[in-house]
């Protein structure tokens, strides 16, 4: 159950925080002077914080491309702006920096995968894919065993009967490698909701595999066992 | 929707591991630092943070962004303990 941190618990739960390290010097001072906006320190807290933060994510990013000095002012600086929003969600179960860099690290990698992805569409992720694959018809391969064909073609005559058209093209794009933050944006959605239409309809193709009298670690031991 | 053999037997994969019950990525992130502190403490995963580590093997984003945690966590802890040996 979610509960808003106030200080006495962050005090209570402070005393039981781990000891695998020296915790970051100022941790407490850090979280109780950037969650009280009435705080004569807050300001240095801010400053002190975001100093920390720029550091940890360049430790994190390791330099990738992409990710030069500019870069990394633009992650910090959103994401202090988020860690001030949601404050609330901060439970005390882990350093308030260690739970700060998180949020930065998830802000700079959206924005990275959204230049990776910029301009790639589902038409042309799907187009492309089917170009990849060869999708020319050869006829059946004589090498396939007929288990293994009759599993592929229930596997695509499910896909087409179980799941809705927004949940094939979640996962057409999820298993043609965009990310979920990329089919967010293509379909109009958040994030959680990607993940939990690809939820749906992985629960779906389970349910209705087992409907048709197949276990699924049944199928995936048809398919391994092809493999080499 | 056209997938290759390769694509349905990773969808097969998928299926294995899917659970009625899965946390999504916002919940991973409220979690997901308790969890890479006591994975670089190699301290127990209590029950609670399982579901975060089931969500991480699901969701290639959050992987991602996990494993750069803990690295950045990894490489600041290192430099701590460096710059308080004596030279």
């Amino acid at each position: 159950m979610r509960y808003r941190a106030n200080l006495q618990h962050l005090r209570d739960v402070h005393r039981q925080i781990f000891d695998f390290r020296k915790e970051p010097i100022g941790f407490r001072w850090r979280f109780e002077n950037v969650s009280s906006p009435h705080s004569d320190d807050r300001e240095a807290a801010l400053l002190e914080l975001r100093l920390f933060m720029l550091k940890a994510v360049r430790a994190g990013l390791s330099r990738g491309p992409g990710t030069g000095d500019d870069f990394l002012e633009d992650v910090v600086q959103t994401a202090m702006i988020r860690i001030l929003e949601h404050l609330d969600r901060f439970e005390g179960r882990s350093a308030f920096t260690t739970w700060a860099i998180a949020i930065a690290l998830r802000v700079a990698f959206t924005e990275l995968r959204r230049k990776h992805w910029n301009n790639v569409s589902l038409d042309e992720l799907r187009e492309k894919g089917a170009f990849l694959r060869g999708e020319v018809d050869s006829g059946p391969d004589p090498h396939e065993s007929v288990a293994r064909h009759s599993l592929i073609a229930l596997m695509r005559q499910l896909i087409r009967t179980q799941l809705s058209p927004h949940q094939r093209d979640m996962l057409e794009a999820e298993l043609n490698g965009m990310p979920h933050d990329e089919i967010a944006v293509q379909m109009r959605l958040t994030r959680n909701a990607v993940y939990k239409l690809g939820h749906d309809a992985r629960k779906a193709l389970r349910r209705a595999l087992e409907a048709a009298g197949y276990g699924v670690e049944e199928v995936r031991t048809v398919f391994e066992g092809q493999e080499g | 929707m056209a997938l290759s053999d390769d694509q349905i037997r990773s969808l097969v994969r998928a299926l294995s591991i899917t659970r009625e019950h899965e946390i999504d990525c916002s919940e991973c992130l409220d979690m997901v630092a308790e969890f890479a502190e006591r994975e670089l403490a190699s301290r127990p995963i209590p029950d609670a943070l399982e579901t975060v580590r089931h969500h991480l093997t699901r969701c290639g984003e959050c992987r991602e962004e996990y494993e750069a945690l803990f690295t950045a966590l990894k490489r600041m802890q290192e430099q701590e303990e460096s710059e308080g040996r004596p030279d």
